[in-house]
């Protein structure tokens, strides 16, 4: 059953930022002092908030989401995990674990959170795997994935319109296949 | 995925199959799960791409980088502001200028008085009075299950504010209907002029039911005093008059308060 708190991923995906502003007010507070405890700075908790909010955003976006617990508890876990990937990847060895809370989380919701966790690694792999196709292959999948058709693509570049869907392909190609190749394609659930 | 397969996948996306591929192509995608997988993975490709460049998401950060700076930031870019700015001393103009300084003095020291004399008393003047006399320093709670707020007290009366908050905050993650965690988070918000912060924890103590005494009201009012912004006074002085009406926790301060606004 979806949960009052909806609103805020429906503020995401509308950018409301009246509503956007009361989630802040809400829950940033806690979110930053879990991390300042954890070794981090305000800086830290602002990016880690920020993230996790947009991660959800992409999850909302692609392909929906239903909030099934309250949002504090569910935003404090995405989080959390994200605060620990940060300090797994500083080799932060003072801190390995933050304390475990409360909150009373249904299945669906540890679920939720994970799906989040996962988009986000997901897009994380694209990111850097994108970062390796050669320079004609960014520029034009970069353009096609803007606001133009691959009609307008095409005459930007010089192409004939066939050439560019051809070349679209190949580009597309290469960088299915770099993900597909990653040694933790398997794990990310696609 | 060899590039037939990607010319399949984006004919099949973008309508350019006969309805009699379309079936063959939907047939095929219902038994065979590696091509769905591909499928999904071209979507998800395409989509997050799309995404990233859209202004609808760069819309979305930069609400969030301003909020980010309004409510978790906020503090540490008022003391860069402090800092960076250079002070304006006027050097070409001294006559001028400390002509105008003195009059503007003397202008200032009668507007002074007059409102000393005559007109109400400063808000900000009166709450910090009452935070110097009362919320300099908490008695500490009784009871070991709340060794947390006992922690935090102890750190805000230090004047560890931010300790003491990182107290208050992992009793709330642990019950986040505790009302004393609420109200000291409020008042270490409070002491760090965090006034956006504190006004929230302030309310949501006052929604709290059933406590036999709240003063989530009265800070609310208390707050909005100590930061005195255009506005501020008079939603004080309604939340005031809402203390004295439902004889709220803090009634008598508020009535002695109305009496000098």
């Amino acid at each position: 059953m979806q949960h009052p708190d909806q609103k805020y991923i429906d503020a995401l995906l509308e950018n409301d930022k009246v509503v956007l502003d009361e989630l802040y007010k809400r829950y940033s507070g806690k979110i930053k002092w879990m991390v300042l405890k954890n070794n981090g700075t305000e800086d830290d908790a602002a990016d880690i908030f920020q993230e996790a909010l947009m991660s959800i955003y992409h999850k909302a976006k692609f392909s929906g989401f239903e909030l099934t617990c309250p949002f504090d508890a569910f935003i404090y876990m995405v989080c959390k995990k994200r605060w620990l990937n940060v300090l797994a990847k500083r080799k932060n060895h003072g801190v390995t674990n933050i304390e475990d809370q409360e909150y009373s989380l249904g299945e669906d919701s540890f679920k939720l959170a994970e799906d989040c966790h996962l988009q986000d690694e997901r897009l994380a792999l694209l990111k850097s795997k994108f970062a390796e196709l050669g320079e004609s292959c960014q520029e034009l999948l970069n353009l096609s994935w803007g606001d133009k058709s691959m009609e307008e693509v095409a005459v930007i570049l010089g192409f004939t319109y066939g050439y560019a869907r051809k070349k679209k392909s190949e580009c597309m190609a290469k960088l299915t296949k770099l993900i597909q190749t990653s040694p933790i394609f398997k794990t990310l659930k696609w | 995925m060899d590039i037939k397969l990607i010319e399949r996948i984006e004919a099949y996306l973008q309508g350019d199959m006969t309805s009699e591929e379309v079936k063959t192509f939907e047939d095929q995608i219902s038994f065979d799960s590696e091509l769905r997988e591909q499928l999904m993975l071209y979507k998800e490709i395409e989509f997050s791409m799309r995404q990233i460049n859209s202004i609808q998401e760069k819309d979305l950060n930069e609400t969030l980088s301003n909020l980010n700076k309004k409510y978790i930031k906020e503090v540490h870019l008022e003391v860069q502001k402090e800092d960076t700015e250079p002070k304006a001393i006027p050097r070409d103009k001294p006559n001028y200028f400390r002509l105008f300084s003195a009059l503007a003095a003397i202008f200032i020291m009668i507007l002074a008085a007059y409102f000393l004399l005559f007109r109400a008393a400063d808000p900000q003047g009166l709450a910090e009075k009452y935070y110097a006399e009362n919320l300099v320093e908490l008695s500490q709670t009784m009871g070991s299950t709340e060794d947390l707020i006992q922690l935090g007290i102890a750190a805000y009366n230090q004047k560890d504010y931010q300790r003491a908050q990182v107290y208050f905050q992992e009793a709330l993650v642990q019950d986040n209907k505790n009302s004393d965690a609420i109200k000291y988070s409020g008042l270490a918000y409070l002491s760090e002029k965090e006034y956006d912060n504190a006004i929230a924890a302030f309310q949501e103590l006052a929604s709290l039911p059933d406590l036999f005494s709240n003063p989530g009201l009265f800070y609310q009012a208390f707050t909005l005093m100590m930061r005195n912004e255009s506005g501020d006074l008079e939603r004080a002085k309604l939340i005031l008059e809402r203390v004295v009406d439902q004889n709220e926790e803090g009634s008598r301060q508020a009535q002695e308060w109305l009496g000098k606004l």
